[in-house]
């Protein structure tokens, strides 16, 4: 069977995030953003299975990486998402635009 | 250990000072440790003349090649005994002054002190930055808190003038410093350094700059006039007697024998600044109405003068430098006085507004003839002898070929002075009486004291400067050595 | 080997146990707010004390754990750092319901921050980055019904979770290359690709992230005037010292390869970060807010001494960092008495300061000189080095730029010093007294501040324990 070369799966791992990136910056709202950020992990994770598989398949320092990015990840979106509860508690909505408190 | 006291005693009693609640026993304290100072100052000029008295080298920042080292050779003996002596003399002349919070007055008075000691005394150029911007900041704070009405914007000016040009002087040490070969702070590894013709030129801007905004040369002279107006009196006289001569220092110390082939080729420029602005502060100061600014500018055209003698390069004008340092700060301290007294006295420091002072007051006529005589350098007064040496230095000068032409634009400057003193003691102390100075009071107490002593000083500095020119004797002819060794190594 | 695994990590342990202990505190019955803080700055002290006796060094777990005497300095600094914020937010905490919350989150971003300077294998430094940053956002979260605290909680999170992102993919990329993630293997392998550098170029934003180096600064100013003062001082020393410490190591060692590289990319960030500190700090009113760009222009400035790529330059940088600690924290305990008792943290409402409070000016001046690096204070010495080791690589641009900023700074410093000094107010802030635990605190600082730099001592020995670059 042919395999997939390692580039398409960079490409892909790529893609995602720049996606990740894009959706960050454009959207406003809040869990959208958070969302935005698990594209660029999910990359970032791609990248190391890839990496691992195809470069260095004796070792496991990828795989290892990509569970404990998976595991903090799952922390910081619940801290994020406590504090968006929050947010949504003080100013009743979770759009970044509502957030006006603080300017220059 | 002398030359150790001679920084800790300012520095221990103006921290201390912060904590005097009291103004009576603040006054008192500032003044004990001035005086402290002073006796110091005469033992190291005197009797404790062992090298080990002289000399204070400890290990500082050694992996960066700096050590906490001081040194008290000719140069330094001079400078400080001006400032020891300065110190109870402004102190005791402006007590009767009032100043809101006088606990942090004389903390920062005494902490300038304590700055000002240590540039000269420094023997390592990290040490001499750090004593250099030390002096600075109290002052600074001494014109924002207690000067006149225009202080704010005044004080920023003089605060951007100097701190940006003692950070030039900054990146200027920096460059030496990386240019020894053993990385090290010290003044003699600086003046071991054979730099090019090249890097010696923009090094010597670099550190030139700093020094000629402190003294001040004749273009960064702008900040000075507003400067002396606005600060309290007391600043005011450290500014003129004391803190002028940190850059006349400075050059003497760090830039004529570290750079000395740039001082050579840029001589010739900054003896003409130096003339310019003689002849320039002269006559602006003949316009003046407001005593203060005269005598400001007065001082510009005295330091003018020390500034082309430096860059004459001859032994004779040397002495007169160094001479001259002593007595214009002793002068000045009187001349501010004088105004002190006329200001307080009237209320105001407008020379039109004045007149015939004398017939009530005649022991403050006596004294401010004399002070005037010093001031235009007549002989028998001190300055004459500054003065003489210093013109005898810039004619016999080899360095330069203007030598004949800066001489001769310089003595004008003794006509010049003649002109605006004398027209400032014809205005105060003669003519009609004004509605101002109709109850005119003679001078008593403290003021008249600190006026004789300075009288004194300086008709016994004009008759016999001998105990002056032995000080700095052997300073002069090894600041020389230096020099020409140089200039022969160019040849 | 148990041994050696209590001898190492005694500074992790402690704080674990510390953790422990409040944990066991939480459970029990309810005490009161005073004794809670009480046993907390006891253990706490007992910590900075304990982390002084001893240096050790030696390697944990295959490399993912090392420590030598640097690092447990660098920890030391951060534990009496942490020791003097929670001294100084006794007065805040004291009437707060959730005080074992708020020590359980910042010890626990402390343990973080150990594991992240302790590092040994790029693993080990996120995992202790990340340890260090989330509950720092719950923390800046901590006036739960303040509108500005929950914005500026929701603004680090998503720009501490942002440069993680960018971090991790700069990681990934340094793995492709390099095959291995342990950092005394990497510097043989990094050979300057054009891959390895755009995967530094990644790590590097997100370091500029976290240590809030322009053009990465947009977050700072918002967090820091939104987030309660003793988290906001704890983000900007703790935390950005933390980073800094790594930064330097990881850059001095690990991209040692990269070198010519990164001083082209931190010559022009330290000019960005200096100006764009600078410029903004002129014109804020908001106290903290002018604090927080005070700070990225002090970073600035840190920037220039990595610059130097010497012992003299990671010297200096771990000097300063010390000194800043002392020199902000002295500044933040003022800011953050002064906000805890009348909630006033305008720059306007400090005119006049010095009438009713003369003691608290003085530390504030002293502190604001010691920012500007005026002498005598120990900031001077600290700026000196910085440009010191700046300087060693001929740059001189970079510091002529950096030293004429410097004059832009001591403006901005003295425009405060001069309103609490000279400004007339009709009505100043009222006369504070100050408790007993702030009052140690900022005394600690201000004698921190005024002997640190002319007691040279500290500078020889931090030197000492860098090894040459």
């Amino acid at each position: 069977m042919e395999t997939v070369p390692l580039t398409h799966i960079l490409f892909v791992s790529t893609a995602l995030f720049c996606i990740g990136m894009y959706g960050l910056f454009t959207r406003r709202n809040l869990i959208t953003m958070l969302m935005a950020i698990e594209l660029i992990l999910n990359s970032v994770n791609i990248n190391f299975v890839a990496f691992n598989k195809y470069l260095y398949p004796y070792k496991l320092d990828g795989i290892f990486f990509v569970i404990f990015i998976i595991t903090i990840a799952a922390a910081e979106a619940a801290v994020a998402i406590a504090i968006i509860i929050n947010q949504y508690r003080t100013h009743q909505s979770i759009d970044v635009e509502d957030a006006t408190e603080l300017k220059f | 250990m002398i030359v150790l006291l001679l920084f800790l005693v300012p520095l221990i009693g103006g921290f201390l000072s912060f904590f005097i609640k009291n103004d009576k026993t603040v006054r008192t304290w500032a003044l004990l440790t001035s005086v402290i100072t002073l006796l110091i100052s005469i033992a190291g000029n005197t009797f404790a003349h062992s090298p080990g008295q002289l000399h204070f080298s400890s290990s500082w920042l050694g992996s960066l090649g700096s050590s906490f080292s001081l040194q008290l050779d000719g140069l330094s003996q001079i400078l400080c005994l001006l400032t020891a002596i300065s110190y109870p003399l402004i102190l005791v002349s402006t007590w009767r002054s009032s100043y809101k919070t006088a606990n942090n007055f004389f903390a920062l008075m005494l902490l300038t002190q304590a700055g000002l000691m240590g540039v000269f005394l420094a023997t390592d150029a990290l040490l001499f930055y750090f004593f250099w911007e030390l002096a600075l900041v109290p002052m600074y704070f001494l014109c924002s808190g207690w000067g006149g009405e225009r202080r704010i914007p005044v004080t920023f000016k003089f605060f951007i003038y100097t701190f940006t040009a003692s950070v030039l002087m900054l990146i200027g040490l920096l460059y030496l410093y990386f240019q020894t070969p053993d990385r090290s702070f010290s003044l003699q590894s600086f003046y071991a350094l054979k730099l090019s013709n090249d890097t010696q030129s923009w090094v010597f801007w670099l550190l030139f700059l700093a020094f000629a905004v402190k003294m001040p040369v004749f273009p960064f002279h702008t900040w000075q006039p507003d400067t002396y107006e606005q600060s309290p009196t007391a600043a005011t006289m450290v500014l003129s007697a004391i803190m002028v001569k940190m850059g006349v220092y400075g050059v003497i110390r760090w830039v004529l024998p570290v750079v000395p082939i740039a001082a050579y080729s840029w001589g010739d420029v900054v003896m003409s600044l130096s003339v310019i602005g003689i002849i320039y502060a002269s006559i602006i100061a003949i316009q003046q109405d407001d005593f203060k600014r005269l005598i400001a500018y007065s001082s510009i055209a005295h330091i003018g003068l020390m500034s082309a003698t430096l860059f004459a390069e001859t032994k004779i004008g040397y002495q007169g430098v160094m001479v001259q340092m002593f007595n214009h700060g002793i002068n000045i301290l009187g001349l501010w006085i004088i105004v002190e007294l006329i200001e307080r006295q009237f209320g105001t420091r407008k020379l039109s507004q004045l007149g015939g002072v004398a017939q009530k007051a005649p022991a403050l006529a006596i004294l401010f003839v004399i002070l005037a005589f010093a001031n235009i350098s007549l002989p028998l007064t001190n300055a004459f002898i500054g003065e003489f040496l210093m013109f005898s230095g810039i004619w016999s000068s080899t360095v330069t070929h203007y030598n004949i032409l800066f001489t001769v634009l310089a003595i004008l400057s003794i006509i010049l002075a003649a002109v605006y003193t004398l027209t400032a003691v014809q205005k105060v102390l003669y003519g009609p009486e004004s509605s101002i100075t109709e109850g005119t009071k003679d001078i008593h107490g403290n003021e008249k004291m600190v006026l004789w002593v300075i009288v004194i000083m300086v008709v016994v500095f004009g008759v016999y400067p001998q105990p002056l020119l032995r000080i700095t004797d052997g300073f002069v002819d090894l600041l020389l050595n230096k020099i020409n060794v140089a200039h022969l190594f160019v040849k | 080997m148990l041994n050696d695994f209590f001898i190492l990590m005694k500074q992790e342990l402690t704080i674990a146990v510390i953790i422990f202990i409040l944990l066991f505190l939480k459970l029990g019955k309810d005490r009161s707010n005073e004794t809670i803080m009480h046993v907390v700055n006891a253990l706490l002290l007992f910590n900075v004390i304990f982390g002084f006796i001893g240096n050790s060094q030696g390697i944990l777990f295959n490399e993912m754990y090392r420590t030598n005497p640097l690092m447990v300095l660098e920890k030391n600094i951060l534990s009496l750092a942490m020791l003097i914020i929670s001294m100084q937010s006794w007065s805040w905490l004291k009437t707060h319901k959730h005080v074992i919350e708020f020590y359980l989150l910042l010890l626990s971003t402390l343990l973080g921050m150990f594991f992240m300077i302790s590092g040994g294998t790029l693993l080990m430094f996120y995992l202790g980055l990340e340890l260090s940053t989330i509950p720092l956002a719950a923390a800046a979260n901590f006036n739960l019904t303040k509108r500005q605290s929950s914005e500026a909680a929701m603004k680090l999170i998503i720009s501490s979770a942002f440069s993680s992102g960018l971090l991790l993919f700069g990681i990934s990329m340094i793995y492709g290359t390099t095959g291995t993630l342990v950092f005394s293997q990497l510097p043989q392998l990094l050979t300057n690709t054009p891959l390895q550098i755009f995967a530094f170029i990644l790590l590097l934003a997100g370091f500029a992230f976290k240590i809030s180096v322009a053009p990465f600064h947009l977050w700072t100013a918002d967090v820091y005037e939104g987030a309660p003062v003793a988290v906001t001082s704890y983000l900007s020393v703790v935390s950005k010292g933390a980073v800094l410490f790594v930064f330097v190591s990881v850059l001095y060692t690990v991209f040692k390869p990269l070198a010519t590289a990164w001083y082209n990319m931190l010559f022009i960030l330290s000019l960005l970060t200096i100006i764009t500190g600078n410029l903004f700090a002129i014109r804020q009113d908001n106290f903290k807010r002018f604090l927080a760009f005070s700070s990225i222009a002090q970073v600035g400035f840190i920037l220039i001494g990595i610059t130097g790529s010497s012992q003299t330059g990671s010297t200096s940088v771990i000097y300063f960092v010390l000194i800043y600690v002392f020199s902000n924290l002295a500044a933040f305990g003022v800011v953050s008495l002064v906000s805890a008792l009348t909630g006033k943290e305008k720059i306007s409402d400090y005119k006049s300061f010095y009438k009713t409070n003369p003691v608290l000016s003085w530390i504030l001046t002293i502190a604001l000189f010691s920012l500007a690096g005026v002498p005598p204070t120990a900031g001077f010495f600290g700026k000196f080095f910085l440009l010191l080791a700046g300087a060693s690589k001929g740059n001189y641009l970079l510091i002529t730029i950096a030293s004429l900023n410097m004059i832009i700074s001591f403006y901005y410093y003295l425009r405060i010093v001069k309103a609490i000094f000279m400004d007339p107010n009709e009505q100043p802030i009222a006369k504070i007294t100050i408790p007993v635990f702030p009052r140690i605190a900022l005394y600690a600082c201000v004698i921190g501040v005024l002997f640190i730099g002319l007691f040279s001592y500290v500078y020889e020995y931090i030197h000492s324990l860098n090894s040459p670059f």
